[in-house]
This record gives structure tokens, C-alpha cells and sequence, in this order.
């Protein structure tokens, strides 16, 4: 589930795989993660794990590990 | 209900923004000018911290009219930069909070800046002063008065033209006052308005929302972008803010994220500001269903003629394919060709005249020329006028794409993509949004000499320019449609 985590946030932001994602990184340290990347993202992650997500949970969504910590709550429900 | 607009404060006399602020600072100290999810400055800080900056900056300029580049994210620190500037009788000149420092010092040496302030660190051959450390002090020396008059340049705003340089549109204290002016006679906007604005201030729609604030003496609750609207939105909700000003892209952005909640601040919304782009007409129904009471505003301009016109989509439900009718204070025509004005419903090119129109393309003064007739700004847009006096766009001139509001020249992006190693050519044009967001976006054509993968393509552009800018369509053909002059065909991309 973790690795599915960092493919969305690749292909959300169009990043090489070579780029190495790690849990503190936000907005400013993850290439592509502007407005359209945050819907892509949103997107991705709710086609990818079957999951819904409301305002206060996107609003949540400002960091890696938040991203993780989120898809590792809502797919344990 | 709605509160009551009070009283318009903008039956003043013209003058420059800065001075006005001032102005408020003796009228109304306690007032909150600018408001962030960290702190809240009232105005008389705002102008001590005004006053402090533009001392600095004013011993640091040789002459007044020289130009001072600002760089940084929204920020109440840039926000006083920028009329400290002014007050200093210097020319502010915004650069993009993530521009390549390649972009930055092309500006910096067009524009022959003397100085910057920013929020990070740029390689300038000039001194470049921490932004926060310079402005948000309110200790030393302080500028008694501003040092500008109306006919002054104020600002020196770069856009994206048809061609592959970029052209400075410099704008007098005269245009700032007058379209403020236009734009609050328009919305509404009194100074009890509490307003929403994420908009990047280094922008033309973001920085105007600020000269209004200047002008109306409300309070801005400046947000640092869209990059998570939802959080956009819940702020707001928070707040109970009264005004809101967002690209189509970003409201789109926001209805797509959180569903219908934008309807929770129907009871407090009274205005919401949309403009630099096309709305979608799903999108205008349902803002429209889901704030009732506010005013929803779209206006039409260019940073050189800044809101020329304005609908508001309540009162004109029947005509919103319409961009509406000139502002308040300003003129529209259709002329064709040879500048003559043409009748309704005839197709032309849509000129606008008032009071503010830009003054020139900064040392351009043919292109200047060949775009102010008499005082009126030949706009490049094609449309028609009906009889009731409402314009409609039909065409753009020349090869721009509007990406969620923003202006991009495929030119610049070829031009970076044809360094890479393994491109032989690229063409690059603007194609409908696939994901139905920005409007628009880019297309890239590529004849390559070697494999190569879109992220790294991408990856190349990310250091060299703004990511809105970067292709979000790649596709390799073998050769690049071309007139036989060898000018690339878009249209056929």
C-alpha cells in the first residue's frame, strides 16, 4: 500500500522514478505539487484505493506523510 | 441575510494608492488591513511598516522612477513592499515567487532594476535585500509623505506577447487609482468587507485586488495560493469573509474538491471576483445555484487596461455567454481594420479607452505605437457588441495560451525544450484542458534524435520555467507542420 502511496504522488506530479519521496516533504519540496497537482492527487488517490474523500481530509493533505497516514486510516475502515 | 453594503468609500478624489493608505491609517488605525492564517496587521502598522521600508528603499535608489523587483509568495511583507516602493518613488516591478532565476534576470536587466527584495535567494547582479527583514520592521527612519505624483510610472508588469520576448507594460499611479477606482465602483467593496485572496499578488488579477484594498480601506485575507483549495475554502468558512476573488481554474478547483460547500457561505458572501479567464458554463450555473445572494462578478482585461469590462451573472442570467459592459468610468468600441468603429453586431477588434490604460510597453515604442491609437488600447480580442451594449469575445489574436488564467507563449517553451539533448524540435500550442481545470493547457510535439521519457522533459522545463508553463500533452511525430516562410503551423498540432 505504501509504494501505491508514492506511484500516485509520481504520477499525480509527473515525477521520474528516481525522485525519492520521504515523509516531511510538502508543497515546496515535491516538484509539481501546485493546484493541479493537489486535484490530480486527490484523483488518484481515490481511484486507486477505492476511497472518498471530504474537504477537512483534503485540507489535511500537506505533506507526504499525511498522505500516508490518511490512505493507511481510510483503507483499514 | 446579507449585511448591508454601509457606505462607499470610494467617492474620493484621484490619487496615488499609497497616499490613500496613508490616509487610513489616521482615519481608521485599528482596522485590519491584511489578515493571514498566521497573524493580522491593522493599518496603522501596515503604513508605520510603509513608511519604514520606503525610507530604506529611498536611500538605496539613486533617482525616483528607478525600478525595484519584488519576489516572494503572498505575504503581508510583500504586500508593504510594494506601496513602500511606490512611496519611495520608485517603480515596483513583481516577478512570479517561482521564477527561474534565468527569467528573473532577463527582467532585471530589461527593466534595469537597481534593487530587489525577496523571500528567497536570487543570483542578481544588484543587491538583492531580504524581504521580511526589510518590511515587517517598524523602527528607524520613517518617509513622512510619499514621493509620487498621478503621473509618475508606478508599476512595470511583464506579460507573455506574441512574440517570444516578454513585454513590460508600465502602468502610472493615475492607471492604479482609476482602475481601483472602476473595480470598487463595480463590486461594491466597502470597508467593512472581510476578503478572501489567494491569488499570487505577483499577478495582475491578485495584484489589483490589493490596490483596491488600498483605495476601499477593507481587509484582505491573503492566502498563499491554490495549491490546496479545499483549505482555500475552509478559510474563508472560517472567517466568514465577504468578498472572494478567484481564476476560473481555482473555483473549478475548489467545487471539484469539496462538492457543494461553497454554498455554506451563502449567508456572508456579498461578492466573488472571477476573471483572466473563460468560466465554464457548468460552472456559472452552479456558483450561481449555490450562492444565491452574492454578487458574482467576471470581469474582461488586460494587464494593459486592467477590468475594461464586467457582467454580473445574477443580473444578467440571460447573457452569460456575454463578457458584459464596460466598467464604470471606462469606453469599449468594435473597429475594424483601419480603426473605424463598426456597428453592432458586426465583428471586429475590441478597443478600449479610460483612465487606465497603461502608458507604454516599456521601451517598445513601436509596438507602443502600433497599440495606442488616440488613447485608446487596440486589445488583440475579437468580438461584436450587441444592441443592448453587452460585448462578446469570438478570438483571440496571435498564438497565447491561457493556462487557468495565466498567459503562456508556446515560443518560450519550444525554446527550452529544443536545448534538450534529445530533442531535434519541438512545437508546442494550446489544446482544451483534458482534465477540464486550467481552460487550457499546452501540447508538445517533439522530433527526437534519442528515446527519451515525458518526465524527464518535464523534469528538464522544471529548472528552467514556471510549472504551469510545462506541457501537460506529449506526443513524437516525425516531422512539425510548417508554413512554407517555415513558421509553425499550431493550428494543425
Amino acid at each position: 500500500m505504501q509504494d501505491n502511496v508514492a506511484t500516485a504522488f509520481r504520477k499525480a506530479m509527473r515525477l521520474q522514478e528516481s525522485f525519492a519521496l520521504a515523509d516531511p516533504m510538502s508543497f515546496d519540496d515535491v516538484p509539481g505539487w501546485d493546484s493541479v497537482g493537489h486535484m490530480s492527487l486527490v484523483t488518484e488517490l481515490e481511484s486507486r484505493f477505492g476511497i472518498s474523500l471530504d474537504m477537512d481530509e483534503i485540507v489535511g493533505l500537506d505533506s507526504v506523510g499525511a498522505v500516508r497516514t490518511l490512505v493507511a486510516r481510510k483503507t483499514q475502515v | 441575510m446579507l449585511p448591508e453594503k454601509l457606505k462607499s468609500e470610494t467617492d474620493q478624489p484621484i490619487e496615488p494608492l499609497v497616499a490613500t493608505l496613508f490616509g487610513h491609517a489616521e482615519a481608521f488605525p485599528d482596522r485590519l488591513a491584511v489578515r493571514t492564517p498566521a497573524g493580522a496587521v491593522a493599518y496603522s502598522t501596515f503604513v508605520r511598516r510603509i513608511r519604514t521600508t520606503a525610507a530604506k528603499i529611498r536611500r538605496a535608489l539613486s533617482n525616483r522612477g528607478e525600478r525595484v523587483l519584488l519576489c516572494g509568495p503572498n505575504s503581508p511583507e510583500l504586500a508593504v513592499a510594494y506601496f513602500a516602493v511606490h512611496a519611495a518613488g520608485g517603480v515596483a516591478v513583481l516577478l512570479d515567487a517561482d521564477i527561474p532565476t534565468a527569467g528573473a534576470r532577463w527582467i532585471a536587466e530589461d527593466a534595469e532594476a537597481r534593487l530587489a527584495l525577496c523571500a528567497r535567494e536570487l543570483d542578481l547582479p544588484f543587491p538583492v535585500a531580504n524581504l521580511a527583514a526589510w518590511c515587517i520592521t517598524e523602527e528607524g527612519e520613517q518617509l513622512a509623505a510619499p514621493q509620487c505624483a498621478l503621473a509618475d510610472p508606478a508599476d512595470l508588469i511583464y506579460t507573455s506577447g506574441t512574440t517570444a520576448r516578454k513585454k513590460g507594460v508600465l502602468l502610472s499611479h493615475a492607471n492604479l487609482a482609476h482602475a481601483a477606482l472602476n473595480i470598487n465602483a463595480f463590486l461594491g467593496t466597502c470597508g467593512d468587507d472581510l476578503e478572501c485572496m489567494p491569488l499570487p499578488l505577483s499577478h495582475s488579477f491578485g495584484l489589483g485586488r490589493l490596490r483596491c484594498m488600498a483605495q476601499v480601506g477593507h481587509t484582505l485575507l491573503l492566502q498563499t495560493g491554490l495549491r490546496n483549495p479545499a483549505l482555500v475554502l475552509k478559510q474563508l468558512l472560517a472567517a466568514r469573509a465577504t468578498g472572494l476573488a478567484l481564476v476560473p481554474a481555482g473555483l473549478d478547483l475548489i467545487l471539484r474538491m469539496t462538492k457543494d460547500r461553497l454554498g455554506d457561505a451563502r449567508e456572508h458572501l456579498r461578492y466573488l471576483e472571477i476573471g483572466s479567464a473563460a468560466l465554464r458554463p457548468e460552472t456559472k450555473r452552479k456558483v450561481l445555484d449555490l450562492l444565491p445572494h452574492t454578487r458574482i462578478c467576471h470581469h474582461y482585461g488586460l494587464t494593459e487596461a486592467s477590468r475594461a469590462a464586467f457582467i454580473e451573472y445574477h443580473a444578467d442570467r440571460d447573457r452569460m455567454a456575454s463578457i458584459g459592459r464596460p466598467s464604470p468610468n471606462v469606453e469599449m468600441a468594435v473597429r475594424d481594420e483601419q480603426g473605424g468603429d463598426l456597428p453592432d453586431g458586426q465583428e471586429g477588434e475590441i478597443v478600449v479607452h479610460g483612465g487606465m490604460v497603461m502608458q507604454q510597453y516599456w521601451k517598445q515604442p513601436e509596438l507602443t505605437r502600433d497599440v495606442l491609437r488616440g488613447g485608446w488600447l487596440r486589445t488583440g480580442d475579437r468580438g461584436y457588441r450587441d444592441a443592448d451594449g453587452y460585448y462578446y469575445l469570438t478570438g483571440r489574436h496571435g498564438d497565447l495560451v491561457n493556462v487557468g488564467g495565466r498567459k503562456v507563449n508556446p515560443e518560450e517553451v519550444e525554446q527550452v525544450l529544443n536545448g534538450h539533448p534529445a530533442v531535434v524540435e519541438s512545437a508546442c500550442a494550446g489544446i482544451s484542458d483534458p482534465q477540464g481545470i486550467t481552460g487550457e493547457c499546452l501540447k508538445a510535439c517533439l522530433v527526437l534524435r534519442s528515446e527519451v521519457r515525458d518526465e524527464q522533459l518535464i523534469d528538464w522545463l522544471r529548472s528552467r520555467v514556471e510549472e504551469y508553463k510545462i506541457p501537460r500533452i506529449w506526443q513524437r511525430v516525425d516531422q512539425i507542420a510548417k508554413t512554407a516562410s517555415g513558421k509553425i503551423q499550431r493550428h494543425l498540432l
